[in-house]
């Protein structure tokens, strides 16, 4: 028999990912035959979701903010859905997902917007590479074409959005765009630069699930230096930020959302993703947009007095 | 949709947002990682959506829920056998039913923990933000934080612990527990 100090740090390391297969045969034994120790486990467990789901976050905010425009939410939204509605805030935009708003006001702050290359995909002829964004394309990554309007979807603006083919194997798909930090203003100072990266998504098939992502890389190579193998070293970045956006069936429009990343000085290349996932199967053809894309420097301004 | 599909998209979402919360604690239970609950939960809902026309009264929507939570919960570590360490069935299923027969008292803990996370020192507060942060690997935390891993997971086990202590407390207080 462990003691209960022991029998806690089972818990732990299963939790934490780092049991051994010795000690998850032991805290197996423990929850089969002890109601009490399995109680425990399950009020660890539930909290560690709790505190996955945003809570701190809602917890730690200063006032709520209602505000009037959805595009600009996703500025400063966490994820935490039932304080959200409690709160009775709910955005026009994701009126018809699972996904709700909280906002923290974090202080003042400028968004100075950085030249991403077609963030809108407005010229139908940009090249898109084959995997990896090379010398030739700015965006590169799985098959995807620039299209009008199709399918009930409607560029975010202008006339042209690009579209996410169809995974034969239902596998997620994304495509990439490098950006180049040396061609940051040099009056970015600090040891950080934050940037704030978003995008809209939407589906040809309302009826589909799916999961959009935005993930971000910061990394000490150059641009020119990037190439395909580099996607395999990805956990050697300097700086990594992943937010995902999950989408019920019956959602429609565009799902806009955005995920911020700590940039270190001495990163050179902002690798950007943008990818959806789709769970079902039978949904795996289905088609998927993407649109106005938006990278921007963030710069703290002081609070007025 | 038309305007009978819009009722039933909205009573369902209405359903789901209720109680997503039980439903993630409850996924968690069963899986290894907060990553994995997410995928399985993502599973879940499109079931719930796609069945939820099969639902006799929206009082039975948790309990439902849970069913279907406790499927595709099982169906994963299934799939995940060989290469990840799992419970074994038997042991989900004590856990499942652990969970689905206390929902109640976990939902209390949940709503407690809100009032004790409010009594967290600085450091504390901050500790559990970075790690809980969406896409955080916890070595790179503990390094940039000039820690080592395991005592970096220690400190937020003894922060856990404190936690589960203070809702015990509250809901006591409260003449729940």
């Amino acid at each position: 028999m462990n003691s209960d100090h022991e029998r806690l740090e089972l818990i732990r390391r299963y939790i934490e990912g780092t049991a051994t297969p010795e000690e998850m045969q032991s805290l197996q034994d423990h929850l089969r035959n002890d109601p009490t120790f399995r109680r425990l486990f399950a009020r660890y467990a539930s909290l560690d979701s709790a505190l996955g789901d945003g809570r701190l976050a809602a917890t730690a905010l200063i006032r709520p903010v209602l505000l009037a425009r959805p595009q600009s939410l996703f500025n400063w939204l966490s994820w935490r859905p039932l304080t959200a509605a409690a709160a009775g805030i709910a955005f026009g935009m994701f009126c018809t997902s699972v996904v709700f708003g909280y906002v923290v006001q974090r202080g003042l702050e400028k968004k100075m917007p950085l030249a991403v290359v077609q963030p809108s995909f407005e010229a139908a002829q940009i090249p898109l590479a084959k995997g990896f964004p090379d010398a030739s394309a700015h965006w590169g990554g799985d098959a995807a074409k620039v299209v009008e309007a199709e399918n009930g979807v409607q560029p975010v603006e202008g006339k042209f959005m690009l579209r996410l083919e169809a995974s034969p194997k239902g596998s997620p798909r994304a495509v990439y765009q490098v950006f180049d930090l040396a061609s940051l203003p040099s009056s970015a100072g600090g040891e950080m630069r934050e940037i704030e990266i978003s995008a809209s998504f939407a589906t040809a098939d309302v009826e589909s699930a799916e999961r959009y992502i935005i993930r971000a890389f910061a990394v000490s190579e150059a641009r020119e230096n990037l190439d395909v193998a580099w996607f395999d070293r990805r956990d050697e970045a300097i700086a990594s930020a992943t937010r995902g956006l999950d989408v019920t069936p019956g959602s429609k429009g565009w799902q806009a959302f955005g995920i911020r990343i700590q940039v270190p000085l001495n990163a050179r290349s902002l690798v950007m993703l943008f990818g959806v996932r789709t769970p079902d199967k039978a949904y795996a053809r289905t088609a998927h947009y993407l649109d106005d894309v938006q990278v921007s420097l963030i710069e703290p301004q002081p609070l007025p007095r | 949709m038309k305007p009978a599909e819009n009722d039933k998209h909205d009573e369902f979402l209405r359903l789901y947002v209720e109680h997503e919360e039980a439903l993630n604690g409850f996924v968690r239970t069963l899986v290894p990682t907060r990553e994995d609950a997410r995928e399985v939960m993502q599973e879940v809902a499109v079931v719930l959506w796609r069945k939820f026309a099969e639902l006799s009264s929206v009082e039975d929507f948790r309990r439902w829920a849970f069913g279907v939570a406790k499927f595709k919960a099982l169906a994963f570590v299934r799939d995940r056998m060989r290469d990840r360490l799992v419970f074994d069935e038997d042991v989900m299923e004590l856990l499942a039913a652990e969970v689905a027969d206390s929902a109640d008292a976990y939902e209390a803990e949940r709503e407690a923990l809100d009032e004790c996370l409010g009594k967290l020192d600085g450091a504390q507060r901050k500790l559990l933000e970075a790690a809980y942060a969406p896409g955080v690997r916890m070595d790179e935390l503990a390094a940039s934080l000039g820690r080592s891993p395991m005592s970096f997971y220690k400190a937020l086990h003894r922060i856990r612990l404190a936690l589960m202590d203070c809702t015990q407390r509250v809901l006591k207080r409260e003449g729940i527990a």
